[in-house]
């Protein structure tokens, strides 16, 4: 990718004369390049929006290793059936593997080379508890439970030298429950639940007495001595300004771009609003529960095929919506750990090890399932029950930082861990 | 409706006493600092905090924040006194709490009575189905059960036909076009013409509608209509036709919401209210779980309130002998392996199965079963429970057990479950044929199997460990004292925890003695949450709430719906969680709403709040209005950008443009009266139109200064 943007670096002129032999897409890559966007976001425009799958997601049945004859003996009840036509079955990949008949929006981002997948993926740390094996992978030291800040935060403070100009929306979050531990840390991020409501007296034209409240407010925190509610205040007032100018509340997605009902979809479609709005996202996290199915999981239907029909439906119209932003984003889904290779004897599966992570993105080399399958025979199985793990959660992300953010402290970002570019996935082009 | 008569929301007396003490509340502070803690209730230990802050501290600390007048009454009693009143509840009377919850019938029953009153949508597929027959109603003594039956069956084949109609796509295209537009302006003249009835009339004209047209005219009514033809509802109306036009359960659910919100607002045992809080938290149940919501009402009033300030052991047990419990975290699926159950099925056992690792055979954990037809599921071990009791209940995260602890006391708890379903009790029931036979060890200690008892030692076991008692320990230090308590303070509760078998009381009373409670550092240390913020407010502005449920929801917005914590933590208690910009936004609308009268069914008793401020806004009215809402704690900062905003000359024209503005709380669960929060100072003393029994005037300046000030940085501290 760094030859390629230094090409359009060089030929720039040139490039904005040629434009109808050039995709839309890099023309507009290069305009980034050239002028600093409206809010001051990077300049080269990257982007990483990051996808937590809460509860411990059971990616064997997610990316299901058909083509490994122990994942049916394991599962009397809740395997997806081999890849064939007519019935529900998985949707084969590569003779190996197959997609969740629910993930069928994936098919075509799979075929179009956009959509990357690491299988067996994971935190080798061995706690089964989600508490703490989500605070693992969000702070991105696993087994450390002093480290303060999140990954992604730290991924963005070397960056914040070689910009100088930062938009409150940098790092944003799209939950209902505050901010995330991923980025947690000394870069200002915004937590967001409802972009239409995010001012005093609500974002849809708010009065001028609305407008001088919230100043009043404004005066109120930058006054004040109370150091946290004193920052926080900074960035809301700051943030809300930007957004006003934005006015989300006229949004319209790109045609095609079907997002479910639901948390998840709303908070996608939010992201790519503000993405689209050229307010200087440049990290993103949202997240989606309802993986942890002890009991009645499923199979083509069910518990599991209904989550992941929201999770697919809501991703793919993200991937829609971002139309040509998409070529500098990059979209990393995770889950805290997989779920026992076995089912239980309530017909779910318990908490496991080792997951698959999705990798999209315009500079995504997809289209194929990265990373060593340890196997499910008895004698491959990590301590005798749950899917080994062969790529550490922190390559994956590692890659995305330091290939596609451009953050080069990889030791920083993931202190303690050996993260030598020549061991990345390379996943991204 | 709402009777207006006792205590806090009410009572003329202290009223007049609340405002005579805010108004002298400043000059009672200066007293009281050159008084230099003459009082004969001067802390037991060395500390800096003057008499008044350690008032307010401990009200800070030990209440949902305090009322206008409350800092006087806990000085003329004395905090220390005032302390040990609230650890020993029974002696406070509470009959303003009680006769708010009163209304609500369903807190007063059984599991199985408000399943039986209000049919689980599960009941209602059976009876629609044909599978169940409707139950006996007796004769006539009460109808609305009956009506209730009814209209639930019918919403559901009613939607079981929708369901079959729409999978025609042109039925469903067809379906569509109808809710919009032309079909849907017909149906607003519907709804124009009943929202113009009086209450009690619009409750008439619903009974007298066929279900089918109930239903859709209550789904045509917009949110905030809805809202509030509810709250002009009496409780037993709004009761009833919740439990018509919505799923019954729903009348559970707000109940228990409201009624949690009420009295944590008005309940004089304050403490016991805070400590049913946080052990609700701690053993947090997440009420959108299956049939949790039937189950929760029995679970906050049997189990956790009246062992909130006991014995740690009591209240381990009983969460663990609850049905709320056994079904949030999967122990009620839990079999033993080799139980009775599993063994007498007509299945063989498995033969024993073992996996190959480094030349060595291991026992192949955890074998499955297959479900037996007609019958009763066998299922196998579930693990969940056991885990969460270490983890989260008891000894920590760092408590120091295995995984191998873990399965042992899954094992331990088998057969712990509840009362098969079609017995529609909801009671906790010991099957002993389910229990996993033989003796087990746990943390090293070995359990021998006798029964149920087996588990009860394991787990009294647990709440006397060292572990537990510091984790204990320190989670009420973070609630009570500091996001990152000190060592040593959490230590000597941790000793007491010990020493007095963990007794909840005496461990608050040792943190109460400690110098670190008394310490600047814990002074207005703490950033409340969105509940304790919500509820803090209410109690300062003396909010007279006829109907909490948009409380609950305005909590949604902030981030912490009640009872909705999905993952078996809770909620964080510390200030990181709750400081961001969304949150902070959703206070300072909440503060505007509030003061404003634009939150549904709260009104603030603005004449006894607002009575100094007039028009002009003079320094010192400001002052007392900042005294009684925030108890001097508001920064001059602050009130130099209040008092600035409120003397703005420009401001009386710019609020009467705003007045126009009705987009301006669209936002807002409020009703659109037309009296928008800024209009009150081009037309003062307006009566509020649609509402009976509220004739307290709102002025501008005043509801912008009780929004702003509850608002501030200050008052988001406790």
């Amino acid at each position: 990718m760094s030859i390629t943007r230094r090409i359009f670096l060089k030929n720039g002129a040139m490039a904005l004369v040629a434009t109808t032999a050039i995709p839309a897409f890099l023309t507009r890559a290069m305009y980034g390049i050239d002028t600093p966007t409206r809010f001051g976001g990077p300049k080269n425009g990257k982007r990483l929006i990051i996808l937590f799958q809460r509860g411990a997601a059971d990616g064997l049945n997610i990316v299901v290793p058909h083509g490994d004859p122990h994942y049916y003996q394991m599962r009397s009840s809740i395997a997806i059936p081999r890849p064939s036509s007519g019935q529900l079955s998985a949707i084969d990949l590569d003779g190996l593997f197959g997609l969740h008949p629910s993930l069928a929006p994936f098919k075509p981002l799979w075929e179009r080379k956009h959509l990357a997948i690491v299988h067996a993926a994971g935190s080798p740390d061995t706690t089964r508890s989600h508490f703490d094996a989500q605070d693992y992978m969000e702070s991105g030291t696993p087994g450390i439970k002093s480290t303060q800040d999140g990954w992604l935060n730290r991924a963005l403070v070397a960056l914040d030298k070689q910009n100088k100009i930062i938009s409150p929306f940098q790092a944003v979050a799209l939950t209902n429950a505050g901010l995330p531990r991923t980025l947690a840390g000394k870069v200002p991020a915004v937590a967001v639940s409802n972009l239409n409501e995010f001012g005093v007296g609500g974002m849809k034209n708010p009065s001028a007495a609305a407008q001088s409240i919230s100043s009043t407010f404004e005066a109120m925190y930058a006054g004040s001595t109370d150091t946290v509610l004193h920052g926080t205040g900074d960035e809301t007032f700051e943030a809300v300004k930007m957004l006003k100018d934005a006015n989300p509340a006229q949004y319209q997605p790109a045609p095609g771009a079907d997002y479910p009902r639901g948390r998840f979809g709303d908070q996608l479609k939010q992201v790519a609003q503000l993405m689209k709005a050229d307010l200087g996202v440049e990290v993103a996290f949202c997240d989606i529960g309802g993986w942890d199915h002890h009991v009645n999981e499923g199979n083509v239907n069910g518990q599991l095929a209904n989550v992941l029909k929201d999770f697919s439906g809501s991703i793919a119209a993200l991937w829609i919506d971002l139309g040509d932003l998409g070529e500098n984003t990059v979209i990393v889904t995770m889950s805290e750990f997989g779920r026992t290779a076995r089912q239980n004897g309530n017909g779910g599966t318990d908490h496991g090890h080792a997951n698959v992570m999705f990798v999209l993105g315009g500079p995504v080399k997809g289209g194929k399932v990265y990373g060593t399958w340890p196997g499910l025979a008895p004698e491959q199985l990590y301590e005798g029950r749950d899917l080994a793990l062969t790529s550490d959660f922190r390559r994956v992300l590692g890659e995305s930082v330091y290939r596609h953010l451009g953050n080069r402290d990889l030791s920083t970002v993931f202190p303690g861990f050996d993260n030598n570019p020549d061991k990345f996935l390379h996943l991204l082009g | 409706m709402h009777c207006p008569s006792l205590s806090l929301r009410a009572a003329p007396v202290l009223l007049i006493t609340a405002i005579l003490a805010a108004s002298t509340a400043l000059t009672a502070w200066g007293k009281e600092h050159s008084a230099k803690q003459s009082k004969a209730n001067a802390a037991p230990v060395a500390t800096s905090l003057d008499d008044n802050q350690r008032i307010l501290h401990a009200l800070d600390r030990f209440t949902f924040g305090p009322t206008p007048g409350e800092l006087d009454q806990v000085r003329a009693m004395g905090v220390d006194k005032w302390f040990e009143q609230q650890l020993h509840p029974a002696t406070i009377n509470d009959a303003v709490a009680d006769s708010e919850i009163a209304q609500f019938r369903t807190l007063k029953m059984s599991s199985k009575e408000i399943a039986s009153n209000y049919p689980t949508p599960q009941m209602v597929r059976q009876i629609a189905d044909g599978k169940m027959g409707m139950p006996d109603f007796g004769f006539g003594a009460d109808s609305d059960k009956r009506a209730i039956y009814q209209s639930a069956v019918d919403r559901y084949r009613q939607r079981q036909a929708e369901n079959q109609a729409n999978q025609n796509e042109e039925v469903a295209a067809r379906k569509a076009d109808r809710l919009f537009p032309a079909d849907r302006q017909a149906g607003r003249a519907e709804v124009a013409a009943f929202l113009a009835k009086p209450p009690d009339d619009r409750y008439k004209m619903a009974l007298s509608l066929p279900d089918g047209e109930r239903t859709a005219m209550f789904k045509s009514l917009k949110p905030d209509e809805r809202q509030q033809v509810l709250t002009e509802f009496t409780p037993r109306q709004r009761e009833e036709i919740i439990a018509l036009t919505t799923n019954p359960g729903s009348v559970v659910t707000t109940e228990l919401l409201q009624a949690k919100l009420l009295r944590e607002t008005y309940s004089n045992r304050q403490l016991q209210e805070v400590m049913t809080d946080f052990w609700l938290n701690h053993f947090n149940i997440f009420i959108n779980k299956g049939q949790e919501r039937y189950l929760l009402t029995a679970y906050e009033r049997d189990v956790i309130r009246p062992h909130a300030l006991g014995k740690f052991k009591d209240l381990l047990l009983a969460t663990a002998h609850s049905p709320a419990m056994l079904f949030y975290l999967d122990n009620s699926e839990s079999m033993g392996p080799d139980s009775e159950f599993a063994q007498n099925r007509g299945h063989k056992p498995q033969p024993q199965k073992y996996v190959r690792r480094r030349g060595m055979y291991f026992p192949r954990p955890a074998p499955t079963f297959r479900q037996a037809k007609g019958k009763r599921k066998l299922t196998g071990l579930n693990e969940n429970y056991a885990r969460e009791i270490m983890e989260l209940h008891t000894l920590g995260v760092d408590g120091g057990y295995t995984q191998q602890d873990v399965t042992s006391l899954a094992k331990v708890l088998t057969g712990w479950t509840i009362t098969p379903p079609k017995t529609g009790n909801y009671d906790f029931d010991f099957r002993s044929e389910w229990h996993q036979p033989g003796e087990q060890t746990v943390l090293g200690k070995r359990f021998k199997d006798n029964g149920e008892k087996q588990g009860t030692k394991a787990l009294e076991m647990l709440a006397r460990s060292p572990a537990t008692a510091h984790f204990i320990s320190k989670k009420l230090a973070v609630r009570f004292v500091s996001d990152n308590p000190p060592p040593a303070l959490v230590d000597r509760m941790a000793q007491t925890f010990l020493h007095k078998d963990g007794d909840i009381s005496q461990v608050l009373r040792t943190m109460y003695k400690s110098p670190e409670f008394w310490s600047k550092d814990a002074y207005r240390a703490k950033v409340k949450t969105p509940l304790e913020f919500v509820v803090s407010a209410l109690r300062a502005t003396s909010a007279d709430v006829t109907n909490a449920q948009p409380l609950a929801q305005q909590l949604n917005k902030m981030g912490m719906p009640l009872y909705g914590v999905q993952p078996p933590t809770g909620y964080p208690m510390t200030a990181d969680a709750w400081v961001n910009s969304a949150a902070l936004l959703a206070r300072f609308n909440f503060s505007l709403a509030l003061a404003s009268g634009k939150i549904q069914g709260v009104t603030i008793d603005s004449q006894a709040l607002d009575q100094n401020i007039s028009s002009d806004a003079s320094a010192d009215s400001l002052a007392t209005l900042e005294a009684r809402l925030s108890n001097g704690e508001l920064s001059a900062q602050s009130h130099a950008v209040i008092e600035k905003e409120l003397a703005d000359p420009s401001f009386a024209a710019r609020a009467a443009t705003a007045a126009n503005d009705a987009a301006l709380n669209s936002h807002f669960d409020g009703e659109d009266t037309g009296e928008d929060f800024l209009a009150g100072g081009a037309k003062p003393h307006l009566p509020r139109p649609q509402r009976a029994n509220v004739n307290l005037p709102v002025t501008s300046r005043e509801s912008l200064a009780i929004g702003l000030i509850l608002g501030s940085p200050e008052f988001q501290r406790r």
